[in-house]
């Protein structure tokens, strides 16, 4: 019985020391890596026809930004209509 | 009010619209009647037409009328900043490809004479001009066809010329030139063609001032031999250009320089007429491919309607 219980002591000690061991690598991880962090950009998202963003990891600061990445450029629309208005003529090739 | 016409000219449909204060319908009606005067100097395809008697006459210093002049110097501008892409010395490549005859005509017939010609190219360093007399002199075995050059430059005349009356856009077989803005301010509202559609428009422009034209490949082309054929010639090959681009549409200060433009997209294919566009500050540009994408210039957000 003795022994026994000595084992459960034994386990129970391992998974303090891992648990521990696991705190302190966040922990650390953290710290580093919020140092290394360079800041995120937040003005000249150009706009860009590549659909493939350079994707970074991070674990702890700031969370990343969203980029939008746009094919067409933006429209600003023109002087409120709200229906397109009628063509008067079309452009074409030769016909 | 804006007054409306609508004809035949050039072997294309032609629209002009005028917007004045009230019913002016009288400077309209001129419109048929320059572009008869101009077809009859400028056509290729008439055997009378002073164009036709010019390229008759290579080797031999002619003095032209202030329209031929006029038209010669447009293409020469045009030839020089296209970097020879867009030239009218590709008359001989035209024929050669089949299009020896109106599109009209073209299309009715399903055998065409061969050329053994080589087609000659380059122009502006090759003929001589004398402006004081408005004499010209083409090389020997050079021939001309001004095509949409001359379709171009009489939209902007006849625009221009209707300006005395009030704002005006010429359509000129795609080739459109705006003098100016409606009354009420306003740009024009100019439909883009899908060219796999033709009664739908891809995009709508808002176009106050000077000119937009269509390239491409979509409608006058034939076949030869078994091959497609089109209007478009690569000066490079002598032979219609190979391209990724089925029509480029293209805004300018002027219709002369859209309609250079847009030749110059679609002969350079989508990424080099692209960057071209993007390059020239006075341009903007939407090219359709094949496959039916659309590419954009950034600039013509300027002028899309949305």
């Amino acid at each position: 019985m003795q022994n026994k219980s000595n084992f459960k002591k034994r386990d129970d000690i391992k998974v303090i020391i891992t648990a521990v061991a696991l705190s302190l690598t966040l922990a650390f991880w953290n710290l580093f890596s919020t140092v290394a962090q360079k800041p995120v950009p937040t003005t000249n998202l150009e706009p860009t026809v590549s659909p493939m963003p350079q994707v970074r990891i991070l674990l702890g600061g700031p969370p990343p930004k969203t980029t939008i990445f746009v094919s067409k450029p933006n429209v600003a629309p023109k002087r409120n209509q709200q229906r397109a208005p009628q063509p008067i003529t079309k452009t074409r090739s030769s016909k | 009010m804006i007054n409306k016409l609508e004809f035949k000219a050039m072997g294309c449909h032609m629209f002009a619209a005028l917007d004045s204060p009230e019913e002016h319908s009288l400077p309209l009606e001129q419109v048929p009647g320059w572009f008869e005067a101009w077809e009859q100097s400028l056509s290729r395809f008439r055997e009378t037409s002073e164009l036709t008697q010019f390229n008759h006459s290579a080797g031999i210093p002619i003095q032209v009328s202030e329209t031929l002049w006029d038209v010669l110097q447009v293409a020469l501008e045009s030839e020089r900043l296209s970097f020879g892409l867009v030239t009218p010395a590709i008359l001989d490549a035209l024929v050669t490809a089949g299009y020896d005859r109106t599109f009209d005509q073209l299309t009715q017939t399903s055998s065409y004479l061969r050329m053994d010609r080589c087609a000659s190219m380059g122009f502006g360093d090759e003929v001589f001009l004398d402006e004081s007399t408005r004499t010209v002199c083409l090389p020997t075995g050079m021939h001309l066809d001004f095509g949409g050059v001359a379709k171009g430059w009489a939209a902007d005349q006849a625009a221009r010329k209707l300006s005395v009356f009030g704002q005006a856009l010429v359509n000129a077989g795609g080739d459109i030139a705006i003098s100016g803005p409606q009354s009420s301010g306003e740009g024009w509202p100019i439909g883009i063609t899908d060219p796999f559609d033709s009664e739908a428009n891809l995009e709508i422009l808002i176009i106050e001032q000077g000119g937009v034209a269509t390239s491409g490949r979509d409608y006058r082309r034939w076949q030869r031999d078994g091959m497609w054929q089109h209007h478009i010639i690569d000066p490079r090959m002598g032979m219609p250009a190979q391209t990724d681009v089925l029509t480029a549409t293209v805004i300018a200060p002027s219709t002369v320089e859209a309609e250079m433009a847009a030749k110059v997209a679609l002969i350079s294919g989508s990424e080099a007429g692209l960057a071209w566009i993007e390059s020239n500050p006075v341009l903007a540009g939407m090219l359709v491919l094949e496959d039916g994408q659309r590419v954009y210039s950034e600039r013509i957000s300027d002028y899309l309607w949305s």
